[in-house]
């Protein structure tokens, strides 16, 4: 079973993911953090872009699980002497690979390797296209805080269009039944956004009224590589970046990581007590332990039948 | 789908005169958009227009101004195309001389483009700006932003900043938006702050070392001429850019719903305005673009309307103006759009250099004549009086129609409004000398040229600015 979009995935599916991560959240207290669940079975994580949160967590998650984990990164492997996705992929499949997750600059990368291999392919970011397993860890982080996830308001700001958390958080929330806006300059807008029906908003005035506040990354290669979208950081920061001022009692923070402190919020917002972000990592592990479970559950069942 | 955002305020500043109470006996009130035309009294009081009426019993304390008995009394001038050359260019123009050559034409406002040494680029500069004006102009003064940062055409500059310092409206000017991306960007940045990007035309691997016209004159005289394609290829490639973003903001927001359903706050405000417009081929563009409902005005300045390429070969330095005087067909194009709003205003681009920047062979002289204080006599004597345009259009296209496009209230003959008008004797005819010229600069395409129509007053918020004895 492959994790590619969000889309992928139903309410009954993420309900189920939330019910594993509650036994996993539950092994990582334990003193000997770890369960036989994938003893024997082979996770290779494709790293081709630099990444320290996802690939640790997919890399933890599979040895809590036993699995044997294997990772290969982009600037250290044959990709670097310009071997082609489709071939590193053949190449892997050699090995019987029983999970390939996929980290790639390219949108469609980890849709395209599923046509190469018989392993279940888990997105783990591809370049502005999706990211399905931040979408879950954040709806996990939210259930935790909330409890119920329908009825919550977020508001999603920042740097939309280059933001593949956006495209997998919007749908996966608003699945959710939690109403989502957009809030952000119209230039990091995506074109023909209206097409998604999601409010948007050009000032953060459209947060007074929200429960939780997700920060996206402002992709600072957008800015100084001269493209001009944004006149500048210090702009940027100044109207569209979150302070302590701007954040209602209450209202909570999230942010995917890694976070331009003086950009997206100023530098101790991240740390405040309504700052989730730390608590998103933390779900993030148990939440990636229960998708890598579910990746396989159809052939373990299969095999315990 | 998309919240409307209501913009940041526009910001229009001059210095605070003692607010006088001042009557006028006997004038002829004329302003066409507000359905105005009639002789009758005019009672100034209070920064405002106190009343309106016939044999008005004259309260005590108030100044009878029986000299202008007879003269017409129009909303005042607003000019959305000046160089106040502050900063940094002050022995040229500064707020005040620029405000000076203002009232003396019969404006009660004009906006400053952000071409400036340096350019007006960031929030804080156009605020100080605006500081000055608060001192020492006489007239209203608003303050362009510009578009990108240094005027360079690359980088967008901090236009969110800008337009909260209160910028009328953003602009290269002096320059091109070239780069496309840019235009679409910055179009798509401004989206909910009400402000227009005022454009500045120019292919400039077209106009190159251009001096004028490329035409029968520049062939004759020997001088490297600038195509019409430099205005026309651009206008025609950014017209497309603005039906595009246009398009956009109509589907993405309510602001561009109600635009394009000619309602609501959205409506009569560009998107984009056309500067200094020179080609009859512009005109045709225009008009087709307003035929499909564009968000779009432009301007012309009283040069263009008025003189041609032929009179360059006095190789008068005066003449020399970017985009070049045209050809006689496109001066009567301009004229006929002008008249029938397919331009939509005038502007003087009132354009100071000091006599070492245009005392020089032609070819080296800098771009550019001052305007301000000629702009209502040239265009009344040589359009209005032998019947080419009406006064109606003429007092719209100077003081309602700018008003409209940068977002701020019109200059209006309305009891309670405020007073922001002047007063002109109609009849007066005169030879346009350095002597009336008010700015630093004397640097006039008009020199020398007869004119009729004479500001003899200029009242900006209910104190006289400029005043004028009348000729008997």
């Amino acid at each position: 079973m492959h994790l590619i979009s969000i889309d992928d995935l139903s309410v009954a599916d993420i309900k189920a993911l939330f019910q594993l991560s509650d036994g996993f959240l539950e092994v990582a207290a334990r003193p000997i953090k770890k369960v036989p669940t994938l003893r024997g079975r082979t996770q290779v994580n494709m790293f081709f872009e630099p990444s320290t949160r996802t690939q640790a967590s997919f890399e933890i998650a599979g040895k809590r699980l036993s699995a044997d984990v294997i990772n290969i990164k982009g600037s250290s492997s044959a990709v670097a002497k310009g071997e082609s996705l489709k071939d590193t992929i053949l190449t892997l499949e050699s090995y019987r690979p029983d999970i390939i997750v996929i980290r790639h600059a390219q949108v469609g990368a980890s849709r395209m390797a599923t046509r190469y291999t018989k392993a279940s392919v888990i997105n783990a970011g591809d370049g502005t296209g999706e990211h399905p397993t931040q979408c879950l860890l954040d709806l996990y982080s939210l259930r935790r805080t909330y409890g119920a996830l329908k009825g919550l308001k977020v508001a999603i700001v920042g740097d939309v269009v280059s933001s593949r958390v956006a495209r997998s958080n919007i749908f996966g929330f608003r699945k959710m039944g939690i109403e989502v806006r957009l809030v952000g300059p119209p230039t990091l807008m995506p074109p023909g956004i209206e097409c998604w029906d999601v409010p948007v908003h050009y000032d953060l005035e459209a947060l007074r009224d929200v429960d939780v506040i997700y920060l996206l990354r402002m992709q600072l290669e957008r800015v100084q590589g001269g493209l001009v979208a944004v006149p500048s950081l210090r702009e940027y920061s100044r109207v569209w970046g979150l302070d302590p001022y701007r954040l209602q009692p209450g209202q909570r923070v999230m942010h995917p990581g890694p976070i331009n402190r003086g950009v997206e919020m100023t530098g101790d917002l991240a740390d405040c007590e309504q700052s989730l972000i730390l608590h998103q990592v933390e779900s993030g592990l148990a939440v990636r332990m229960a998708i890598l479970y579910q990746a396989l559950a159809p052939q373990l069942e299969e095999e315990a039948a | 789908m998309i919240s409307p955002t209501s913009g940041p305020a526009l910001r229009l500043a001059c210095r605070s005169l003692p607010q006088e109470r001042l009557l006028l006996p006997s004038v002829h009130l004329f302003d066409p958009a507000h359905h105005v035309d009639r002789i009758a009294d005019l009672l100034i009081e209070g920064g405002t227009i106190a009343k309106m009426g016939d044999g008005m019993a004259v309260p005590s304390g108030v100044e009878i101004l029986n000299e202008f008995r007879g003269c017409w009394v129009f909303p005042g001038f607003v000019d959305m195309h000046t160089h106040l050359r502050t900063p940094g260019q002050e022995y040229k123009e500064d707020v005040v001389s620029a405000s000076r050559a203002a009232a003396a034409g019969g404006f009660v406002a004009v906006v400053g483009m952000a071409n400036t040494d340096p350019p007006v680029d960031v929030g804080p500069l156009a605020s100080w700006v605006l500081d000055q004006a608060a001192v020492g102009s006489e007239v209203l003064v608003g303050q362009v932003g510009a578009v990108s940062h240094g005027v360079q055409g690359e980088h967008m500059a901090e236009l969110r900043e800008l337009c909260e310092a209160g910028v009328a409206a953003l602009s290269d000017d002096g320059r091109p938006v070239n780069n496309a991306d840019l235009l679409l960007q910055a179009l798509r940045y401004l989206r909910g702050t009400g402000r227009p990007v005022l454009l500045h035309l120019e292919d400039r691997s077209l106009s190159a070392t251009g001096v004028m016209h490329e035409g029968r004159w520049s062939a004759r005289l020997g001088l490297r001429g600038i195509p019409t394609a430099a205005e026309t290829g651009p206008l025609a490639r950014d017209l497309e850019i603005v039906a595009y973003a246009a398009r956009e903001e109509e589907r993405q927001t309510d602001e561009g719903h109600e635009r394009s359903n000619g309602g609501g706050e959205g409506s009569g405000r560009p998107l984009v305005h056309f500067q200094h417009l020179s080609c009859a081929e512009s005109v045709g563009l225009i008009r087709a673009a307003k035929g499909q409902g564009l968000p779009i005005s432009c301007e012309v300045t009283p040069h263009h309307l008025v003189l041609t390429d032929e009179a360059v070969q006095s190789f008068d330095q005066n003449l020399k103006i970017n985009p070049p005087l045209r050809c006689e067909e496109a001066r009567r194009a301009l004229v006929a759009a002008l008249a029938d709003g397919t331009i939509d205003c005038v502007g003087t681009d009132h354009a100071p250099h000091a006599p070492h920047e245009k005392e020089v062979p032609f070819a080296d002289a800098l771009f550019g004549t001052v305007g301000l204080e000629t702009a209502f006599a040239v265009l009344y004597g040589t359009l209005v009086v032998p019947g080419d345009l009406s006064l109606d259009r003429l007092i719209d296209a100077m003081s309602t129609t700018p008003s409209r496009v940068l977002g701020m209230e019109a200059p209006r003959l309305e009891v309670g409004a405020p007073a922001h008008l002047c007063v002109v004797d109609l009849d007066e005819e005169w030879t346009v000398t350095t002597a009336d010229l008010m700015g630093k600069c004397r640097n006039s395409a008009f020199l020398g040229r007869r004119v009729q129509g004479r500001v003899v007053l200029t009242v900006v918020a209910g104190a006289r600015r400029f005043s004028r004895e009348r000729k008997e």
